[in-house]
């Protein structure tokens, strides 16, 4: 059975089955999109959730010092604060939007390598049926 | 050693047979041990501290995803909290969400970490989990590690500060709110473990992958020296609250676990049984694939070719 035709095509085909059911999903639905549209989307959600994670940490640290943040209010360089805030949200933002580049980079090639073999044993698939149809 | 080794083998053999039920099981025992932990630590919605609602949501989560427990888990510790105060739900949950939303988001699969960790404080065994996880995982897990520490000393705070909260009444908001996330953020014993558990999931990652004998066996003890060591001079160094008999006993006992534990799971691989459906132009094919056991004499296991094929026509469907 093993070294048969039918052998290795019902190997092949449970192989890639195997593979579809596993981390062939997910490979199958990252390379759905081109290499740029799935880092950038990704970066951006990336940068999305940085965006909200700053602004959390900025509500709690607020209504945690309120107090003297209302005491201070009318004697604070506001323009300087600003100016630091925004300072910060861009690096914070823009170093977790340059980690999720290089991590989500990194899956789509892990998800190409796997779906080229995937794709190579259809090809191997298709030449043996063709054997035996021509056979 | 023999009798372990027969422990082991019977054992691979009905994972191997079982998968999918044992997996459903082990979902169910770890969901109802989480949730039954939170309601005995915090418990202070009594909706949600009764056996019903537990086992009825353990139930759920064996037939959900793994991160489903996590969730819940999750779910169930806001919930008291928010009985016990706003503020303390508010503190948890903003905790919560900045972990979920700065490092599980990319991670799913290390979210366990959140859970695991925090049961194995309650179970006396903390310096297991940075040993497993470096085994298991990448230095990336010193982060998932560090988290589940974040994690329960939130709720270990919550808990043990459930009468100082409560004569808290006649305090405004913000000054609760201030003593809680105080409590949560000023804890030189969690600053102390996240960084001792960080150093020794990096450094048994690095050595289990070193091209040495022994690599695994060196990198446990080597990572419980590493964690001991940390804890000792960040103890003397951040003045923590960090016993000293308690953790040699700790990581002793650790140990033990960590050697079973390899034993168990790092010497084979438990490769899953696979059912897979397919079709072509003449059958519906139906094959489990099978993997190869050999006995311990020259254990090797292979996926490749080892299915056991069925296949049926059209006329037997």
């Amino acid at each position: 059975m093993k070294n048969s035709p039918d052998g290795t095509r019902v190997m092949l085909m449970t192989r890639m089955a195997s593979f579809e059911d596993n981390e062939g999903k997910e490979a199958i639905r990252i390379c759905n999109y081109f290499r740029s549209d799935y880092v950038c989307l990704n970066v951006l959600r990336a940068v999305v959730s940085a965006t909200v994670s700053f602004f959390l940490v900025l509500v709690l640290y607020v209504y945690y010092d309120i107090d003297r943040l209302l005491q201070e209010i009318y004697t604070m360089d506001l323009m300087a604060m600003g100016r630091k805030l925004v300072t910060a949200y861009v690096i914070f933002a823009g170093a977790f939007g340059i980690i999720a580049y290089v991590v989500y980079s990194f899956r789509f090639d892990w998800a190409k390598k796997h779906l080229n073999d995937y794709n190579y044993a259809l090809r191997e698939l298709q030449n043996i049926q063709e054997v035996k149809d021509n056979g | 050693m023999d009798n372990i080794f027969e422990a082991r083998d019977f054992i691979e053999e009905i994972v191997s047979r079982y998968e999918t039920l044992i997996r459903a099981a082990v979902r169910f025992f770890l969901a109802l041990l989480a949730l039954s932990v939170v309601n005995s630590k915090l418990g202070y919605m009594e909706r949600l501290d009764s056996t019903a609602v537990v086992v009825a949501v353990s139930l759920l989560c064996a037939i959900m995803p793994a991160g489903m427990i996590v969730f819940f888990s999750s779910l169930f510790i806001i919930l008291h909290c928010y009985s016990l105060s706003l503020e303390a739900a508010i503190v948890v949950l903003a905790v919560f969400l900045l972990m979920f939303l700065l490092y599980f988001r990319f991670t799913p699969k290390d979210t366990m970490a959140v859970l695991l960790t925090p049961l194995s404080y309650v179970f006396g065994v903390p310096h297991i989990m940075p040993v497993i996880y470096g085994l298991k995982g990448s230095p990336l897990s010193a982060l998932s590690v560090g988290f589940g520490v974040i994690a329960y000393y939130t709720v270990d705070f919550v808990a043990e500060s459930e009468d100082k909260i409560k004569g808290m009444a006649d305090a405004t908001t913000v000054e609760r709110f201030r003593t809680i996330l105080d409590g949560v953020i000023k804890n030189n014993t969690m600053v102390a473990y996240v960084i001792a558990f960080a150093a020794t999931v990096v450094a048994v990652s690095v050595i289990r992958r070193l091209p040495i004998a022994h690599a695994w066996t060196i990198a446990i003890a080597m990572g419980l020296v590493v964690d001991i060591i940390a804890l000792l001079l960040l103890s003397v160094r951040l003045d923590a609250d960090i016993s000293v008999g308690g953790l040699m006993i700790g990581a002793l006992i650790s140990a033990a676990v960590a050697f079973l534990f390899k034993l168990f799971t790092f010497s084979v691989d438990y490769a899953k049984t696979e059912r897979v459906q397919f079709e072509d132009d003449e059958y519906y094919y139906y094959v489990k694939a099978v993997p190869k056991i050999r006995s311990h004499g020259g254990r090797s296991r292979s996926r490749s070719g080892s299915g056991s094929g069925s296949r049926r026509s059209d006329e037997d469907l």
